[in-house]
Order: structure tokens, then sequence, then C-alpha cells
């Protein structure tokens, strides 16, 4: 193991392009626009990270590029006139250390001449001149097509003391978004952009990433007793003074959006295999109880997306569990490193930690893999990655226990992600294909993660399940390791589904999406009433089913009955609608509504009676708001609300017999 | 054995008592039906007649509950004031319901009935409540030192994170030990009332304390031997009946019969309890003390006798048509120089018929150690004291003299019964009745305007 490792530093340090030589994967899976040598230094009692990059860019496009634009995240922190912190309100804190920035000490071309006089800090969001979180630089001579512009720093981060993603807690440190790093720059007709330019959003409250696939060559200097773990495959671990009190830790990654890394003396480390996948757990040492149920939701999600949406192809894959000092930094992912959010003694009914996991895990594909551009469309990464989420507790957990499952109280992830949709004030204000800060009176939760998911299970209970694994099938193939945008998903969406079902749901399924995703609509479909009434004498035209019952029928005329089942629409949404009727003779009809109008009426003759009428019987459009008044029956069943107020009585007697002496 | 003697005896009083049980259960279950009854309304009225109720097979569903909408959160906040207020109401129904018990459940000719339950609960209520709310308080304090601060300190000093969650249910164990001694405390302090026609809260929290100490040995484990079993029954019930879904109406109907029969078992339990610490109380009779046994029925200061410091014994007949001073004196006291005092004044007032008697006590800091011979002399050479002086006396507890236990008797002082200190001055009116007492701070000329009342 120690003799490969030694083998491939050496083929890094031949290798003048390292890049280009293949050591975590058998080949490049994206076409490595960027690249990042960084060799830094923790200084655990200033709390910086200092030390030097060398990065390049390739000008892939056909356009003469007259600047590079980079994040520099960490100065979201400096002041609380950031943009990140306008947004949120809040200040980094009181005192000089609980502040964070990121400064350039030096920077130069691949020539050694000085770029910082080229150097400046822009506001392409929001035009905040307080804000220094995007750096542009204008390039001496613009960049032609295919050439590569290589950049040399030496810079000092220093991490800030409220842990927003990234920052340090005592000797906690979860070190994130810490480099300068490029933008994505964008050739005309990729995704939005109708003509070519750099997409360099500023750092917002709410989301963090865009970024190109990259190679990452990061070595790590702290003292020994730091345990370490990072988005990189570990080449080389060595003791770097004579003392023997610093190391040095050597990470390779590759095809990879961001390299984060935590550093904490406090963790345990335990290692678990999944197929070709090597995973590496780092957890409080409290918390060795939960080991098991950590790896297990990480296989878990390993297993469905592979199966429902393409291979995991890193050898590599790191969970950290945060220490409650570092509860800042949990639920954060960087594709091959991510963090949950757990505490100790969570009890094994509760799947807050599995939750957390899963969801992190799932954003190597939404995100990692399937780059989207989270400052633009966060539905594509929170929404879709959130539907999967719940999928997979839901599929693994107990399809109505997959956030909690007690004896008293069961809660599935989905109907907690409806639930939060349903229940906020503000759900149809703002549609969901907003850019990240432009979701307003806080919707942006709700709307990015928690509505997106609903609609794409109504999406799933109108094409299927399996279409709809297919359709995330066809996803990863067409944009794995590129950067699709909404479009690109919607053109997947309608392939398959005209694939599989031709014009069922008409020409494409833009509909759909216009309503659910570009529209604020509602979907609220409703059963009205239904009544069925005695037809005396003589009756006049009659459908033909029934009127063959009728002449055969040696009932009196008396005892023919005219059923008229009214039902409506008060949401805005039209959907196709399932519509189950059911009569006193155990009949059972199954009609459908293309729910177009307002109102639909249903009409039945003969000796039958309606019983109960449901519309979409399954409930599988999850995003109508009121499943109460999708059916009504002649015998409403009172035994579950009985049983609920008989446990509430039983509750109180015993509760108040307990707390009274 | 008194433990297992009184467990057999309290099971049978409190079954012996299921009228008070049953109207125990009648009146919790009728409480809660009110509030709950409507909560059954407002749930139906929202689904109607829906199917959605299919979704509930299994318990409650969350898309159910998120077809209230944005109603939701009253529908909570309103649920939560109901709550709030059956705890409230149940927790004050119970004061008076446990009055009841306790009062049917006492060893007594009467026959045990729903009369004397509620006539029980009824004179008992105030005295319940405060021994309750006393107790209960005594308990969430007890709770929070014993929980809490460990908790918080080990959970702020130590690096090793969940140590204070660690340290709490660590020390929850502990308290779950101490626990039974507070429930002792309130029982007996309540099966003490009910034998009381005076209903005197403290009095009776004083007393639970004392015989739960005093009897600890046997009372301890029958409260700890109740106290698992109460606890493991309730949640065992509570458990099984919880976590059962019956879909069918007989089914829940069943569940709730079950469970009413149960929660029913759970009152007799606690009559147990109840009736457990009654009769463990009635065999080990309290002591007769000195604050609630003697009852004094002198009518006036004439009917008592004393020895004087000369050891002749000497009605107070003699005081009879004179205002009278009785003062508790002391030789090396800071209050000594006040037989200067006291001499002028009988001086000033013998003429017209004040007479001053002193009585030597050595129970305040040890300051009258001396002989009779000693007190004597030290009275007549110092302070030239030419009025009566009588031998040493106690003042306080139950040894003290009658003629103390008499003044303390119709005179408090400031914060109570018990002389405070030496020169604690009583003044008797001329017909032998105690009118005012002094602290032993108030100078003897500052008398003066009362005595000079008095005379005249
Ligand atoms: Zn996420």
């Amino acid at each position: 193991m120690m003799k490969k490792n030694l083998i491939t530093l050496l083929v890094c340090l031949v290798t003048a392009a390292s890049v280009k030589s293949q050591i975590v994967l058998k080949e490049p899976l994206s076409d490595r626009q960027t690249y990042y040598k960084i060799d830094a230094r923790l200084d655990p009692v200033l709390k910086t990270v200092s030390g030097s990059m060398e990065a390049y860019w390739v000008n892939k496009s056909s356009d003469v590029v007259p600047d590079i634009r980079m994040h520099m995240y960490m100065n979201a922190f400096r002041s609380n006139k950031s943009t990140l912190y306008n947004e949120s309100g809040g200040s980094p804190g009181s005192k000089k250390s609980d502040f964070g920035w990121i400064d350039i000490k030096t920077f130069t071309d691949r020539n050694g001449a000085d770029l910082i006089g080229r150097m400046q800090f822009i506001s392409p969001d929001d035009g905040n001149n307080q804000d220094q979180t995007v750096l542009q630089i204008l390039l001496p001579k613009p960049a032609l097509p295919g050439d590569t512009i290589f950049l040399k720093f030496k810079f000092e981060t220093k991490l800030p003391s409220t842990i927003r993603r990234t920052g340090f807690n005592d000797d906690f440190f979860f070190v994130g978004q810490w480099f300068p790093k490029f933008g994505v720059y964008e050739p005309a007709g990729m995704r939005f952009a109708a003509i070519g330019g750099w997409n360099c959003h500023q750092f917002h409250v709410n989301s963090e990433f865009y970024s190109n696939h990259s190679v990452y060559d990061v070595k790590i200097t702290l003292p020994v007793e730091y345990v370490v773990g990072s988005g990189g495959l570990l080449m080389n671990e060595a003791v770097s003074d004579s003392a023997g009190k610093i190391k040095t830790l050597t990470y390779r990654a590759e095809d990879i959006v961001d390299f984060a890394w935590t550093a904490w003396p406090g963790y345990a480390v335990f290692t678990d295999q999944w197929k070709h996948v090597k995973l590496t757990l780092l957890i409080p040492k409290e918390r060795i109880s939960q080991v098991g149920r950590q790896f297990s939701a990480v296989k878990n999600g390993l297993e469905y997306f592979t199966e429902n949406v393409g291979p995991y192809p890193w050898p590599h894959l790191t969970v950290v569990d945060p220490p409650l000092i570092g509860a800042g930094a949990g639920g954060m992912e960087y594709t091959t490193i991510f963090t949950s959010a757990s505490a100790p003694n969570i009890p094994d009914y509760f799947y807050q930690p599995e939750m957390v996991t899963v969801h992190e895990f799932g954003h190597a594909y939404f995100m990692g893999i399937l780059a989207s551009n989270e400052f633009e469309e966060p539905w594509l990464d929170e929404g879709v990655n959130s539907f999967l989420e719940e999928r997979v507790m839901d599929h693994y957990y107990g399809p109505e226990a997959g956030i909690l499952n007690h004896p008293w109280l069961k809660i599935s992830d989905k109907s907690l992600g409806r639930a939060a949709y349903l229940l906020a004030g503000s759900r149809n204000i703002v549609s969901n294909a907003e850019n990240s800060w432009n979701y307003v009176h806080g919707t942006y939760g709700m709307m990015s993660y928690q509505k997106t998911a609903t609609w794409l299970y109504t999406l799933m209970g109108l094409i299927g399940e399996e279409t709809t694994n297919e359709v995330f099938r066809e996803y990863y193939r067409k944009w794995a390791f590129k950067h699709p945008s909404g479009k690109d998903f919607i053109g997947v969406v309608n392939e398959v589904v005209t694939k599989k079902y031709g014009n069922r749901f008409g020409p494409d399924m833009n509909w759909f999406f216009d309503q659910f995703l570009y529209g604020t609509g509602i979907v609220d479909y409703k059963v009205d009433r239904f009544f069925s009434a005695k037809i005396s004498g003589f009756t006049g035209v009659i459908n033909d089913a029934d009127s063959m019952a009728f002449k055969a029928s040696k009932y009196k005329e008396d005892t023919i009955y005219k059923s008229t089942v009214q039902l409506e629409r008060p949401g805005d949404i039209i959907l196709p609608v399932d519509v189950m009727i059911h009569f006193d003779n155990n009949d059972t009809i199954l009609e459908t509504w293309d729910g177009k109008a307002r109102f639909k009426d249903f009409f039945y003759t003969g000796t039958r009676k309606v019983d109960w009428v449901k519309i979409d019987p399954g409930y599988k459009i999850r995003m109508d708001v009121n499943f109460a008044n999708n059916s009504m029956t002649k015998e409403p069943d009172g035994v579950p609300v009985r049983r609920f107020i008989d446990k509430i009585i039983i509750f109180m007697q015993f509760f108040i017999s307990f707390i009274t002496l | 054995m008194k433990i297992f003697e009184s467990l057999k005896i309290g099971a049978i009083r409190s079954v012996k008592a299921w009228k008070g049980v049953l109207i125990m259960y009648s009146l919790t279950l009728f409480l809660i039906a009110l509030i709950a009854l409507p909560v059954k309304t407002g749930i139906k009225s929202v689904l109607g007649s829906s199917m959605v109720t299919e979704l509930l097979s299994k318990g409650i569903s969350l898309d159910v509950i998120s077809d209230f909408g944005t109603n939701l959160n009253t529908i909570i906040s309103s649920l939560s004031f109901g709550l709030f207020l059956i705890l409230l109401l149940g927790g004050l129904m119970n004061v008076f319901l446990a009055g009841g018990l306790f009062s049917i459940l006492k060893q007594s000719e009467k026959k045990p009935s729903a009369a004397l339950f509620f006539e029980g609960g009824a004179s008992n209520f105030l005295s319940f409540l405060i021994i309750t709310v006393v107790s209960s308080l005594m308990i969430l304090f007890i709770g929070f030192i014993i929980i809490g601060v460990p908790a918080m300190i080990a959970g702020s000093s130590s690096q090793s994170e969940g140590a204070g969650f660690r340290t709490a249910r660590l020390f929850a164990m502990v308290l779950a030990l101490i626990l039974p001694v507070f429930l002792l405390v309130a029982d007996y302090a309540r099966a003490w009332q009910v034998t009381r026609e005076r209903k005197k809260a403290f009095k009776a929290l004083g007393f639970g304390f004392s015989q739960t100490f005093r009897t600890f040995l046997s009372s301890y484990p029958v409260m700890i031997i109740l106290f698992i079993i109460q606890v493991l029954f309730g949640w065992m019930v509570l458990n099984k009946l919880l976590g059962s879904y019956p879909v069918t109406g007989g089914g829940v109907f069943l569940m709730f019969l079950i469970s009413q029969i149960l929660f029913f078992v759970k009152v007799l339990l606690r009559g147990w309890r109840y009736g457990s610490v009654t009769s463990l109380m009635e065999m080990n009779p309290e002591k007769p003390s000195d604050n609630s046994k003697v009852i004094v029925t002198e009518k006036s200061l004439y009917q008592f006798s004393a020895r004087t410091l000369q050891g002749i014994e000497t009605s107070m007949e003699i005081c009879r048509g004179k205002v009278v001073l009785v003062v508790n004196t002391a030789s090396k006291c800071g209050f000594t120089p006040q037989y200067e005092g006291l001499e002028k004044l009988y001086q000033t007032y013998k003429e017209r018929g004040l007479v001053i008697l002193g009585f030597p006590c050595n129970q305040f800091a040890n300051q009258e150690p001396g002989t009779e011979a000693e007190i004597a002399e030290g009275c007549l050479i110092n302070y030239g004291v030419s009025f009566p002086m009588f031998s040493k006396v106690e003042v306080n507890g139950n040894n003290a003299d009658p003629i103390f236990k008499y003044l303390k008797s119709r005179l408090h002082g400031f914060t109570g019964k018990r002389i405070k200190w030496n020169f604690t001055k009583f003044l008797i009116d001329a017909n032998g009745i105690p009118v005012k007492r002094f602290s032993p701070a108030t100078k003897p000329e500052n008398l003066v305007k009362d005595i000079e009342k008095l005379l005249r």
C-alpha cells in the first residue's frame, strides 16, 4: 500500500503536468478545464490556512477572453456588510478573531509577472461594493481559444469563528471555500448564455456551488495530533519537522468540483468498503454507537443511486459526523467528502442522522457529477436531491416511517417534505425557477427543497416509478461531468416520457414544468358531491351499457336511479386525474378526467347507486394541497379518528396520574 | 413485619374504598373527555365524509395532517392550550380527589362512602393544595439540583460531548431513588392531616418529614415497592396501548375498554399507596410533643404555683389583684443590666400594686449556670434586686415550667411562641390574665406606659 503510494508520488513529481496522469480514476471523467495544486499550512492558534497555489484554466471556448473571474468565498466573513451577511441579517462576530477573510499575498502569471495590480473585486449580482467575494483579473494578454492561463498565488485564509459551512470552533476546523477558485466560463449556447462570459456569482447565504470539474493536488501541513479528512485520496503522510510535531498530508482528487477538508484531534476514524468504494467515517469518539447507522445510510445511498441514477465513479468517500462544537459545518456536501448532522444518543427510531447523510451523499450526483448551477437553479441541485433523499429514506427505512419509526408515531420523509410545502404560508408567492437569493419572505428552503421534491413525486405519480428512474439514468448518461441546466433536465424528461408513452401526456411534458417549475399555482381537485335519484316513468336517452341492463332487468321503473357525481377544480394547476367511482353493487368504474375545466359531472343510470368517489385514488398527485376533499363516501370510517382520540384520552389519564402526587 | 403488613392493609383498604377509587377515575375521565371530545368533533368536521382516513390505518399520517394547511398552527396552539388546561385542572382536581381518598382510607368506624369521600376532599382541599404544591416544588427543586446541576457541570466542563446527557441519565436514577422519600413526606403529611380537625398544611408537612425519617427503615421499602410497581405498570400499559392499531370499530372499543379497566387499576394502585402509608402511620404513632398535644386549660395565672429561690413552694394566688410582670432572667447576659431597670420599676410602682416575678433560666447560651445561692447573691449584690426571685426553670420544650407554657400559649412573640432569649417579659393584669409580651430587647423603662394603664 505504502509502496504504491510512493510510486504514485514519484509519478507526480516526475510528470510536470501531473493533471494528465491518472491516479484516482482509470480515465478522466470530465474535460478538466481547471486544475489546482495547493500547498497549505494550518495554524491552529491564528486559525489561518496559508500557502501557495498554482492553478490553471483552459479556454475551451472559441472566444477571446479578456479576464479571469474567481470566487473569494472567504471574504464573505470579512464584515457584516458582505452580501452573505446582508442576506442573513447577522454578523460574523464581535471580535477580530471571529471574522474570516482571504488575502492574496503574491500573484503572478507563469512567467512571474505580477498580477496584483490587475485585480479588482466586482459584484455582478447585487452591486454591493462592500462584497469582496468575486475577484476579476484583467489579463495582460487576452486568452485565445485553446490558451491555458497559469496563475500562481500566495494566499492567507483566516477562518471565521461562526461556522457557516466553513470555519473553526476551538480546535475544530472545517475548511471549505477556502482558496481562490475559478468561476465557470460559459460560451454562447451553454446553459442560458446568449453570449460568452464568466458565470461567477458572489457568495450568497443560500448557495455555494457552480464549478468546473477539476483535478486537485493538495498538501496540508498541520500539527500531528490533528485527525484529517478530505475530499481527496491520501497519497502520502509524513512527519515534516525534526521534533516530530508537524505532519504533511498529500491528497489527490480527480473530477470533483470543490476540495474541502476537516481537522480535529477528537475524531475517531472508521473504514468500511462498498464494492469499489472505500468509505471513511470521521466521528466523535462519544458517538461510536452510531458508526453502524452512518455506514449503512451511506451504503443505502450508494446502492440506490447506483441503481436508479448511475455509478459512483470514485474509489473513495469520506463521511464526517462533526462534533457538537462544529455543528455549523453539519449537513454540507463536497462530492467526495460530506458532513452529516447528528448528536450523541440519537434514538434508533429517529433517522435524522441517516437522512442528512443520504441527502449530502446525494449531492455527489446532483451538483457533483451533474454539476448544475446552484446559484441560479437551486431546485436542480437541492430539490432533485431532496426527491432522491426522500425516496431512499422511505425505501430503506419504511414507506411510512422514513424519518421517524416509533410505535406511537411514524413519519415518512416524503410526507415531511410535503408538509413543509403545504404548511408554508408563502407557498405560492414565488416560482421555483429563481436565483437562490431571489426567494423572498424566507421561501428559499421550502421552495428549493420541499416543493421541488413534492412536484417531482407528482411527476413520478403520472409517469410511473420506473420511467422516473429511466429519466434520471438518462440525465446521468447525457450530462454526467457536464453542466446541465433546468431545460436540459426537462429535455431528458420529454425524451424519456415520449419514448415510453408517446403522445399520452401531449407532445411533451413542458405543460407540467410550465405550471410547477415556472408557475406559482396550486393543485386542488375536489369531490363536491354525488347523489342518486330515482327515475320515474319514461327514461330518455340512456347510455349503452346501462340501457342493456335496463331492458334486461325485471325491476320496476322506480328502482332505476340516475347518479350524478360532481367534481371541481379549485386549484389553478391542470393535471389529468383518475376518478374512481364505487357503486352499492360493488361495481367500480375508473374514469379519467383531463382536469382542464373548473368542474366535471359524471352521470350513471341503472339499478345501482353510488357509494363513494375518489379523485386520484393512489394519492399520486402529492402536490394536491388537500387530500381530504379528494374523496367522498356515504359511510365515512370514523374508526381512525376515534382511535386517535381514545389514545389521547388514555395518554392524558396516565399522564395526569403520573405527574400528580 | 411492618412492611408487608402495611402493604396488605393498604391493599385491602384500597379495595374496600373502591367507591372513592371509582369517583377519582370517573371525574378524571370526565375532565379529559370535556376537552378531548370537542377536538374529535373538530377533526371530524374537517375530514367530513372524506375517505382520506384510509391513510390513518397505521396511525397518524403527516399527509393527512398537512391537509389542515396553514390552519394547522391555530389547531396546534388551541390543542396545546387545551392540554395545558387539562393539566392545570387535572392537578387541582387530583388535590381534591386525594383528600377524599385519604379520608376514606384512614382507620375509622365509619364505612368508606361517597359522602365521606367528598366531605374529605372538600375539607382538606386547601391544606392538600399547599402540601401538594410545596412537595411538588421540592421535588422539582431537588430534581434540578440532582439532575440539572451535575449535567450542566459535566456538560460544560467536559471535553467529551454528550457527557451532560449521560450524567443526567445517571443522576435521574439517583433521583428515582430519592423521589419515594418525597412521596412519603407528602403522603404522611396528608394521612396525618385527614385525622386532624384543624387544617394546618405546614404542620402536616413537618409531621410528614419527621415521620418519614423516624420510621425510614419500614417506610422507605414500602414506598419504593409501590413506586416501582406503579411506574412499571403505567409504562407497560401506555406502551402496549399506544402502540396498538385496531382497525375495526369493535377493536377500538375493546382497546378503550381495556385501557379504562387498566386505568381503574392504576387508581387502585394509588389507593394502595395512600392506604399503605396511612396504615404505616397508624402502626408508628407519633410521640406526644410540646406543640401539638399539651392543651392549656388553666384560666388565669393564679392557678399555678412556683418554688422561690429559697425553695418555698408558693401559689400565684399571692398575686391576686396585682399587676404582675413575669421575666425569665440570667446573670451573664448582655441584657442582665435590665435587673437595675426592673428593680427601679418595682420600687416606683410596688405601692400601687405591681409585682415582678423573676425566673432564672439556663436555656439560652448557658448564661445562668450558677446555683440558687449564687444567683440570689449576684442579684442582691450587683443590682440590689428586691422583687421575688424563683428557682431555675426551663421556659421552652417539654419540660418547660407550666407558668411559661401557659404564658406562651396566651401570648405569641413576633416569630412564634418560643421564648427567644433571656429577659422576655410577660405583663399580667390584676385579674391574672396575660395581656402583653415584650421582647428581651425592650428596656424596663419602656414598659411604664403599659403598666400605668393596668394600674389605673
Ligand atoms: Zn442539499
